[in-house]
């Protein structure tokens, strides 16, 4: 009973504190990082270019197309570039979602920052008008940006 | 310790097994859909080519001999964006972004391969020949060929730097708050985004009644070997009739393909296949039909039109990996149940008409009944 009382319940509790806390830091630190991808479908062949880009201190970067090249580059102006995409996603300034059956979509878009994902389907400039069109062309404009940055990088490593 | 171990790889993987997840299912969801089997040719007629069983097989095997495309590409990105660094601004990528258009624009035309206005009087060609193909189906009625007419009418087609200068006009419309520099710099950014930075992806798509071809779809044919002008123009023919045709493709008129539904689904066994893919197979379906037009009017035959299909289909025998929502079927798929199939193709191609055992899919149903 002795034995019971003392020893039992606090091994379970201290096994209880410990799996607790690696929960909380292998969740925190499991994806501190923020991931990309951008698919862009070409038509009519169907062939799709893929950008992706994985920052965890520093961001892997990977375009696959015809040819890929991948290669590292530090995580500054890139991740900012992300968090500034998931930003927008946050206050709602994303455009609507083209219906899946869409045929003209220009990019499928995934970004996960460990805590929020969220997957767009852009279609061509004239499938917004108005507000969803500036929406729209401040998304492109980032998203432009951020494969010219891929690019710079990678060709300036090659 | 074990298992705490094996958990913390679990949760350090999830993230990242996410990330795929979704296409991985889009992959099975799509590899399971539709199921491809080589076409089997008439017995009755043993003189039957290759490309009679399997077309998709036989333009696969048809290669680019040259990488001029490519070069043309790293020419125009070396001489445009070399200077530009993270810091430059947004002026200095203006610049950048004009001249690699003014670039890619002219210099795919040449007088050895083809001129600008021999890609124009292709698509007036194309436009008439759809709208006479419309004029005469019987399965549409007269109210319904009367919009498709006005919707063919009404296409235009645009090169790069007309496509800049309407998306300019159309950002401003759209955003008065935009200055002029600041609507030509999103206007060339959304051209960028179909047509890649210097303009040399192979890309053509359809944007309001507008069709653009990037410039490195067009000259990426003449990395083929090609025969003359007329087969690269062909070849042409079939991506604009496909292009037009989206504007009255079964998204857009879905009740002149009900018969061409029933039809697809009954012959791949699979009652998603039109709702998945309707709208590309229906473009499919037009650009075929123009095509083998062209070679029928051409007297191009045989092993000369698989060539000409297979100069037209470039990049269908390797899309990369398939995903989730893609309204695009699998390149055999394309190339075997559509492309293959129609009457007129299958006279060009020196093979037996459709049959039983290989019917075609039109907008009057199947063929033979």
């Amino acid at each position: 009973m002795i034995k019971y009382f003392f020893n039992v319940p606090t091994r379970r509790h201290m096994i209880k504190t410990i799996y607790v806390a690696i929960v909380l830091l292998v969740s925190v630190s499991a994806f501190a990082g923020v991931s990309f991808q951008l698919e862009h479908p070409r038509h009519p062949s169907g062939q799709k270019d893929h950008y992706i880009i994985k920052c965890e201190k520093l961001c892997s970067l990977e375009i696959q197309t015809p040819e890929s090249i991948k290669g590292e580059a530090a995580a500054g102006i890139l991740e900012e570039k992300l968090r500034e995409l998931m930003k927008l996603h946050k206050n709602g300034l994303l455009p609507k979602d083209l219906p899946s059956s869409q045929t003209k979509v220009l990019y499928r878009i995934k970004l996960d920052d460990g805590v929020t994902q969220f997957e767009s389907t852009l279609g061509y400039p004239e499938s917004y008008q108005a507000q969803e069109f500036k929406k729209f062309s401040k998304i492109i404009s980032l998203v432009e940006e951020i494969k010219r940055l891929m690019k710079l990088e990678l060709l300036r490593k090659k | 310790m074990k298992i705490l171990s094996t958990f913390l790889l679990l949760i350090s993987l999830r993230a990242e097994a996410q990330i795929d997840l979704q296409f991985k299912k889009g992959l099975e969801a799509v590899s399971g859909q539709i199921k491809v089997t080589p076409l089997d040719c008439d017995p009755s007629d043993p003189t039957s080519a290759a490309w009679c069983k399997n077309l998709f097989k036989s333009t696969c095997e048809v290669k680019k001999t040259t990488n001029k495309s490519e070069a043309l590409a790293e020419h125009i990105q070396g001489k445009t964006y070399q200077n530009l660094s993270v810091l430059s601004t947004p002026s200095a990528i203006i610049k950048a972004a004009e001249t690699a258009l003014k670039m890619a624009d002219e210099m795919i035309y040449s007088k050895d391969f083809i001129l600008k206005k021999d890609v124009l009087n292709t698509f007036k060609d194309t436009k008439s020949m759809l709208s006479d193909l419309i004029t005469k189906e019987t399965g549409i009625s007269q109210d319904k060929k009367k919009t498709i007419l006005n919707k063919i009418k009404k296409v235009n087609l645009m090169d790069g730097a007309d496509y800049v200068k309407h998306l300019t006009k159309y950002a401003k419309q759209q955003n008065s708050e935009l200055t002029k520099d600041e609507a030509r710099m999103a206007a060339l950014e959304l051209f960028m985004s179909g047509c890649g930075n210097s303009g040399m992806e192979s890309n053509a798509f359809f944007d309001g009644n507008n069709m653009v071809l990037c410039p490195g779809l067009i000259y990426s044919l003449s990395d083929f070997p090609l025969k003359d002008k007329a087969q690269a123009l062909n070849a042409l023919s079939f991506t604009i009739g496909h292009e037009i045709s989206h504007s009255f493709d079964a998204t857009e008129q879905p009740e002149i393909y009900t018969s061409m539904k029933t039809c697809f689904e009954k012959i791949t066994k699979n009652p998603g296949v039109w709702s998945k893919n309707g709208s590309e197979i229906s473009a499919d379906y037009w650009g075929s039909m123009v095509l083998a037009q062209r070679l029928k009017a051409q007297n191009v035959k045989g092993a000369d039109a698989v060539r000409t299909i297979a100069y037209a289909t470039d990049g269908f025998c390797n899309p990369g990996p398939v995903v989730a929502h893609d309204p695009h079927p699998p390149g055999d798929f394309r190339i075997n149940y559509i492309l293959s199939r129609g009457s007129a193709m299958r006279e060009a191609l020196q093979c037996n008409p459709p049959s039983s055992s290989l019917k075609s899919c039109t907008t009057e149903g199947s063929v033979p009944k």
